[in-house]
């Protein structure tokens, strides 16, 4: 079985500043050195904090929580 | 070095006080072979302990010093880079949630049968639309899921999620495979399933959105189609309530006209007679 690590919500604000990341006015998860550049998923979506699922690896792929996209990860983390 | 290795080293030297902690992590990893889990949240009590019960390290932000905070972040990006991922809690149950309805028997079933038969696209929706089944079962809310369904892939998500719902993979689709002969029945099969997908021309799922009169003009416009079954579906409270509407349509047309219409099999179906040309149209509602 894989190690899986995992983090909270209330631990969010914490988990994006370890990777250089924020959130801007509108709850969007953005650069923390450039608060104008969103970040995008995979496909190009731009991620809310709440919808904010996992960060992997991969020059930092970040992954919203919908169901679709928690089945792709599911396959990746295989 | 393993990952648990280059987690405990790193985090020994930022807590160098819980070292008792790390001790027996490293004899529960390389000793026993345990699989330990990292969570982080701010909802524990110390900067860093270990649950046995749970096998779970859990390191609390919020608890620790600033110092400990900023080597924390520092090695947050490592084991990403290492581990694959960090995952939010809730979407980590869901993951859980979905690896474990794809390892049911009635799914592993389904999911080898569509294997070689739909695009990876549909795929995806399917392993969606069957883990939304599995909620629904478990009486779990299943509204937003569908909305994220349907936000991915549009109507066609919708479609295959309403079909999945009312079980036409199993009393539908793979019956009508296995029913099939001829070197042809791959491209029968996936012509069928596209139209059927695609157009729904025999099933009117009814939901929140459209109320008695959208679907009995939906009902008519199939009839007019040439359709000669149309199997009506309703799932879930508000949805049956509509159904019902429809049905109640159905009983003062009887009344009025007891000799063009006929209720049947288990009072869902209602038969329309033709007496001229002496075709049966027939309406089933399933609620």
């Amino acid at each position: 079985m894989k190690d899986i690590i995992t983090f909270s919500k209330d631990t969010k604000d914490f988990i994006l500043s370890a990777f250089g990341k924020t959130t801007d006015g509108e709850g969007y998860v953005v650069e923390a050195n450039n608060i104008k550049q969103r970040v995008t998923t995979s496909r190009g979506e731009v991620v809310r904090v709440d919808e904010l699922a996992a960060i992997k690896k991969g020059s930092l792929i970040f992954v919203k929580s919908d169901l679709p996209s928690l089945i792709e990860l599911t396959d990746d983390l295989k | 070095m393993s990952i648990w290795a280059f987690i405990l080293d790193a985090l020994s030297r930022i807590f160098p006080d819980k070292i008792s902690i790390f001790e027996n992590l490293q004899s529960l990893i390389s000793v026993k072979n345990t699989t330990i889990n990292l969570t982080i949240n701010n909802s524990g009590s110390g900067p860093i302990s270990f649950d046995d019960s749970k096998k779970t390290l859990e390191i609390v932000p919020d608890k620790c010093s600033l110092k400990q905070q900023e080597e924390l972040k520092k090695l947050l990006p490592s084991i990403v880079d290492k581990d694959g991922a960090l995952i939010e809690s809730a979407s980590q149950k869901t993951i859980e949630g979905i690896k474990k309805e794809e390892t049911t028997d009635e799914t592993e079933k389904i999911l080898s049968f569509l294997k070689d038969k739909v695009t990876i696209s549909d795929l995806y929706i399917w392993r969606a639309a069957l883990y939304l089944r599995s909620i629904f079962r478990a009486h779990g809310n299943v509204s937003e899921l569908k909305k994220e369904i349907i936000e991915k892939y549009g109507e066609r998500g919708r479609n295959i999620t309403n079909l999945c719902s009312a079980k036409y993979i199993e009393e539908f689709f793979i019956p009508y495979y296995e029913n099939l002969k001829g070197d042809d029945k791959n491209d029968v099969f996936k012509s069928t399933y596209e139209d059927v997908v695609k157009n729904q021309p025999f099933t009117i799922f009814v939901d929140i959105q459209r109320k008695k009169d959208d679907i009995i003009k939906e009902i008519n416009a199939k009839k007019s189609y040439g359709m000669k079954e149309i199997n009506i579906h309703g799932i879930g409270s508000s949805n049956i309530k509509v159904v019902k509407e429809v049905e109640k349509y159905f009983e003062e047309i009887r009344d009025k006209m007891p000799n063009r219409i006929e209720k049947k099999i288990g009072n869902r179906q209602y038969i329309y007679k033709d007496h001229i040309s002496q075709q049966r149209d027939c309406v089933s509602i399933f609620k």
